[in-house]
């Protein structure tokens, strides 16, 4: 059984089996005073080495996660297609875009020297069941020399253990620094302990969650609520229609659209109705495409119901003449429509298509969902004209369509700086 | 068509169904436009469907935006969806050209699973006529609710008198409902309860504080419908029986829970009165009319689903014969020993139905 944990910090951990999706994993049992005998000993233990060396160090941990052969990429890509619901496939696609910017040693030196002081323990709690979410935070913290201590998520618990694992084989003491384990969200006194026991703590999660968690928290605290992404397609040329077509169907796919980075509506700039229906049909014939490399993953009964009720919409809209129109396959559903709004999508590869006049018609487009917006992928990638309109929205991160989750080390989520809640000090 | 299903409803055969069934499609097919687009776009057709349980479902919820109705026929009625999260704007309409086949179906079908042992005959039939108090609003103030028109129709053939009513105006009138229970319960005619499984919470909530309990006489009994749908106050099934028989003294094997949808002219009830009377112990189960099959369907293919597995409900009824007979839901159901067993709403699903009919004036 895989271990959900890495406490090196502590003797004697005890352990039971909880169930993660369709696999039992052995998680520890941390009581309050165990916690804080951990975060006690994290703290006393004194950063060694300069950033290069620690920096060197998470890099070749990550690189064994690159490496086909390497018995700890074969077992996440055995145990987390299980966890998380996602296809081996799409696991196996994961896992490089995870670790290839942890495996830039110089890079990940470069970014987590800063001139600002460093907090001495750094707290990390997790959410959702995208892997690896809090990898690049807790790469950051340790080459920057903090001490890390990470709560995974019920959706995703295993990663960074493998991580910290694979840290250990290379440089034991650099990974005594870093804690890792999971328990049941808000519960247990172990929590509160790490809540307001560590100098900084950054949590990932929904917006109540974010809230409960600020409200129990007195010292530095940065939460990544909820946020969604959008993309700009521009239809110019029509020789661009079938690569860009492509390139949005592999950011709807990626992660089954879980993610904050995966766009929800994709605006079509411009172009006249023939060229956006061929859009579409090139979009839906990428989307099959792409569920034969990366089939889409589980899929609950409400969001099953929730997708058919947005078709059935869509389909009895389209049949009522309404100039809406609905494509799907088995797997992915192409809402067009012809108003330039914004609707959430219940996700797993549900895209909304919309026409924008022009890209200035954004900001009124997206209305009062504009500060939810993390990315907004465009494509072809813009000139700078263009690109000095889309950062004058405000939006943290602005990707080229196909790249829109692959953040990189230099990603400022949710506006902030990377090493906000690493680095003592303002945070933007 | 109208003819040969009012024919079936009076003299059901189950070996007749699946070609009564395929007829009814190719009607529907020919006369109602929205459907044959819609079946046109599966390219399920007559032409191609051999089976009736291949006929295509629409969803419920293509209701609120289509007019399903075969044309040709006189407008009859429209019964209108009691609201939805969606709002009064969007509620569904179901267009009924012949009424007479929805009241034939609903009285068949309540009177064996409600009435199985001759309560509610007319006279000669050798029952006795229950009173029919109803907690549920009445007819003339929501005019476009089937339960409402449902429990009139029922009243009017097996009620002893008119059916009192213990709505109004979005109100449970809970101190007439007491007075009235109280008169009921020395006698021995027996009292068919009947209505909003929501409005009789609200009742036993004012029951439990002010400690009234009730003894209804022997072979009465309680006909509830439409759960508690996302309200803020539910209670489990078993939290339901268990409190009609604390508060009522109706015991569990008197108790029929109805599901029945605005969209549908056949209504499915509990086989516990039918079991108590032939003498069955079995789980409860909805029982469907001769007239009408349900499958269970996956909600990731829309595909069957197998037996004992929980998947969305999907509902053949030949009484619609005058919009669609094939019924796609969003109910959560199991298939159960001759029935099914509703186990709520998907999580994706809005609340909708019988209980808001209630909520929206409250």
């Amino acid at each position: 059984m895989e271990r959900a944990f890495h406490l090196p910090a502590l003797e004697r951990v005890r352990t039971r089996p909880a169930a993660f999706g369709t696999l039992a994993l052995a998680v520890a049992e941390l009581s309050a005073d165990e916690m804080g005998q951990l975060l006690a000993r994290l703290r006393s233990r004194a950063a060694y080495g300069g950033a290069g060396d620690r920096a060197a160090a998470v890099a070749a941990a990550a690189r064994r996660f690159l490496d086909p052969d390497d018995r700890l990429r074969l077992r996440a890509l055995e145990a987390l297609p299980n966890v998380t619901g996602f296809s081996r496939a799409m696991i196996e696609e994961a896992l490089p875009r995870v670790f290839a910017p942890l495996a830039d040693a110089q890079a990940l030196a470069a970014m987590a020297r800063p001139a600002a002081q460093v907090v001495g323990l750094f707290g990390i709690v997790a959410a959702g069941n995208i892997p690896g979410v809090a990898l690049l935070k807790t790469a950051l913290a340790l080459t920057a020399g903090a001490s890390c201590v990470v709560k995974t998520a019920a959706g995703e618990p295993l990663l960074t253990a493998l991580f910290a694992e694979a840290l250990g084989a290379i440089d034991p003491s650099l990974a005594s620094a870093l804690a890792v384990s999971w328990w049941e969200g808000g519960s247990g006194g172990g929590e509160e302990a790490l809540v307001r026991g560590v100098d900084s703590l950054v949590a990932y999660g929904s917006d109540v969650a974010i809230a409960a968690l600020a409200a129990r928290r007195s010292g530095r605290f940065v939460g990544f609520g909820h946020k969604l992404s959008i993309a700009v397609v521009l239809l110019d040329r029509a020789s661009d229609v079938q690569s860009l077509a492509a390139a949005a169907a592999v950011d709807v796919a990626l992660y089954d659209q879980l993610g904050c980075l995966s766009p929800q509506t994709l605006y079509v700039v411009g172009a006249e109705l023939s060229r956006r229906r061929e859009f579409v049909e090139r979009l839906a014939e990428a989307l099959e495409e792409v569920e034969c490399r990366w089939p889409r993953g589980g899929l609950g009964e409400g969001d099953a119901v929730a997708i058919r009720r947005l078709r059935d919409e869509y389909e009895w809209r389209e049949l009522g003449g309404g100039g809406v129109s609905l494509r799907a396959g088995r797997s992915w559903t192409i809402l067009e429509d012809p108003t330039a709004g914004f609707r959430p999508s219940p996700l797993h590869r549900t895209i909304f298509v919309r026409p924008l006049e022009t890209i200035g018609d954004l900001r009124h487009a997206v209305g009062e969902w504009l500060p939810r917006i993390e990315c907004v992928g465009m494509g072809p990638w813009p000139d700078a004209e263009t690109r000095v309109s889309l950062e004058a929205l405000g939006v943290p991160r602005i990707a080229a369509l196909g790249h829109m989750q692959d953040p990189g080390l230099d990603w400022r989520q949710g506006g902030l700086d990377p090493m906000a809640g690493i680095i003592l000090g303002k945070q933007r | 068509m109208f003819s040969a299903v009012r024919e079936f409803i009076g003299a059901p055969d189950p070996a007749r169904f699946p070609d009564l069934a395929l007829a009814l499609f190719r009607f529907q097919y020919e006369r109602n436009a929205p459907y044959r687009r819609f079946c046109d776009r599966r390219g399920r057709t007559p032409a191609n469907v051999t089976d009736w349980a291949d006929i295509p479902a629409v969803p419920v919820s293509a209701f609120k935006r289509a007019d399903l109705v075969v044309d040709g026929f006189p407008e009859g009625s429209v019964f209108v969806t009691s609201g939805t999260t969606e709002g009064a704007e969007r509620r569904g309409r179901h267009h009924v050209p012949d009424p007479s086949i929805y009241r034939a179906a609903a009285l068949a079908h309540f009177e064996r699973c409600v009435l199985p042992d001759g309560v509610g005959r007319a006279a000669g039939g050798g029952g006795v006529r229950p009173r029919f108090l109803v907690l549920a609003p009445p007819l003339a103030e929501q005019p476009q609710s089937s339960l409402c028109q449902m429990i009139e129709w029922l009243a009017g053939s097996f009620a002893a008198g008119p059916p009192e009513y213990f709505v109004a105006r979005g109100e449970v009138q809970a101190e007439a409902l007491d007075r009235r229970l109280r008169e009921c319960e020395p006698t021995r005619e027996p009292v068919l309860l009947i209505g909003l499984t929501y409005a009789f919470i609200r009742f036993i909530e004012r029951c439990q504080t002010s400690g009234a309990r009730f003894r209804l006489p022997y072979a009465s009994r309680i006909v509830d419908t439409g759960g508690t749908k996302g309200r803020s106050r539910s209670m489990s099934r078993n939290g339901v029986l268990r409190a009609f028989w604390d508060y009522f003294g109706v015991p569990g094997y008197f108790v029929a829970n109805e599901y029945g949808m605005t969209e549908m002219c056949s209504q499915f009830y509990d086989d516990s009165i039918q079991n108590h009377f032939a003498g069955r112990k079995r789980d409860r189960a909805k029982l469907a009319p001769e007239w009408a099959r349900t499958r269970v369907m996956s909600p990731q293919t829309l595909e069957p689903v197998p037996r004992g597995e929980r998947g969305l409900l999907r509902h053949f009824d030949l009484a619609n014969v005058g919009s669609v007979l094939a019924l796609q839901t969003e109910d959560v159901g199991i298939e159960v020993g001759e029935g099914f067993e509703v186990v709520g709403r998907a999580s994706g699903a809005e609340a909708r139905g019988c209980a808001l009919l209630l909520e929206q004036v409250a």
